[in-house]
């Protein structure tokens, strides 16, 4: 079993195989050995932590990702997520973000893949006005800076 | 009544009676409201540096954005490229149009700005610089409307060898495009994938004759679109259409690299 220490202070003790999906943790392993020390997330909350082994838990036993492939060589930019992964990022939009960069600070490739596939999707079909509203974002452009982005989008927009 | 109609006393300065100087006074005001402008737009993003959004770093942004290409776009083909499907809404930039510290993540992503589709010259010229030195797929589709030469076109040539896709959809006759090709320097070597469309028989190809073997020695897949029956499509009479498939050894011939051809 794994110790780790989230940032609340919160201890969880973890399966080998479940939690070696991170392949932070994996390395970390590795290279300090068996210890009964906690592993300290700094980076990550209890109740993040806890969304992060269910989605571990769930795939405990698949094959780990190979860590040498480049992911900008794959190119693979297909937004289909699997039904699971689809009910499993049903959350709201703070515990989204807070799953994609506690995937990303742990370095679970398939988790940060499905949490950025799912925000691109949100954004679907939205006009820039939709995606603001969306994720709450001000339009912080001044007058003139507008006036430059629709120049660069009447193109766009006119179709 | 008209002529006598005067603004509310709330529009006016308390300080317009000592005025003199009117269009300096102008000058003056229109400078505070920039400045306010200004201030509001800092104030809007400081109010954004709180928001659950804000907390994914420009790197996951970049890993994001270039997610919506897909939405436009069939399944990359080759180096993380992308080709142009149907819809030419350009969608995935509107991410560029959100917010300034959107905008700056994605002016600073080669990726959104490398499937270039050139119908307004000022979109390709600004997608061809924002794309840096990174490989570009091209979709070109002229119409009535257009002129020949056409300058969205033309801006693609000092760009040639970065060029790994394109795709050109003729609606008319377009000689300027033959012209284009036939100046693009020789060889080509990173084009692998061309795809010629016409939309009625008789418009004849934009590619002068004798192209893949002079230009696109390293072409793999080559798709010929729409073309009918009668359609000339120039390409040396090897590959004259005026069946069913160009015979493929000859293809090859032409092309040594060629893998994949397509016509209908």
């Amino acid at each position: 079993m794994v110790l780790l220490l989230t940032s609340d202070n919160e201890m969880f003790s973890v399966a080998e195989d479940v939690i070696k999906r991170s392949a932070y943790i994996k390395n970390m392993l590795e290279d300090v050995g068996e210890s009964d020390l906690p592993i300290p997330l700094p980076n990550v909350e209890s109740n993040v932590l806890v969304k992060i082994l269910e989605y571990c838990e769930h795939y405990r036993g698949e094959p780990l990702p190979a860590s040498d492939v480049d992911p900008a060589e794959i190119g693979d930019r297909s937004l289909d997520i699997a039904d699971w992964d689809q009910k499993y990022m049903a959350v709201d939009q703070e515990m989204l973000f807070e799953i994609i960069l506690a995937a990303n600070y742990l370095d679970i490739k398939s988790l940060l893949d499905v949490g950025c596939k799912t925000v691109a999707k949100m954004m679907k079909g939205k006009s820039s006005e939709e995606i603001r509203t969306l994720f709450n974002i001000a339009n912080d452009f001044t007058p003139e800076e507008e006036a430059q982005i629709r120049k660069e989008n009447a193109w766009a927009e006119c179709r | 009544m008209k002529g006598t109609v005067s603004p509310p006393a709330s529009y006016s300065s308390p300080m317009l009676d000592s005025v003199s100087d009117f269009p300096g006074y102008r000058r003056k005001l229109a400078h505070r409201i920039q400045d306010l402008e200004r201030e509001l737009a800092m104030l809007r993003s400081c109010q954004n540096a709180v928001i659950p959004a804000y907390r994914l770093p420009a790197k996951i942004l970049s890993e994001i954005f270039p997610y919506n290409l897909a939405m436009d776009f069939e399944h990359p083909f080759d180096q993380g490229l992308y080709v142009y499907k149907k819809s030419r809404s350009m969608s995935w930039l509107r991410v560029a149009s959100v917010c300034r510290y959107w905008r700056e993540v994605a002016l600073a992503c080669p990726t959104l700005w490398s499937s270039i589709v050139m119908e307004h010259p000022y979109t390709t010229q600004t997608m061809l610089a924002r794309s840096k030195t990174s490989s570009i797929s091209a979709y070109y589709q002229n119409s009535s409307g257009q002129s020949d030469p056409d300058p969205a076109f033309e801006a693609l040539s000092p760009h040639i060898g970065r060029l790994h896709s394109l795709q050109i959809f003729l609606r008319r006759e377009c000689p300027s495009i033959r012209a284009a090709v036939e100046a693009w320097p020789s060889p080509t070597p990173t084009l692998t994938r061309l795809e010629l469309g016409v939309s009625k028989p008789g418009i004849t190809s934009p590619l002068p004759e004798g192209i893949l073997s002079r230009v696109l020695p390293s072409v793999q897949r080559l798709s010929i679109l729409g073309s009918g029956r009668s359609c000339h499509l120039g390409l040396g009479s090897r590959i004259y259409i005026s069946e069913a498939a160009a015979p493929a050894k000859t293809q090859r011939r032409d092309a040594p690299l060629l893998e994949n051809s397509t016509t209908s």
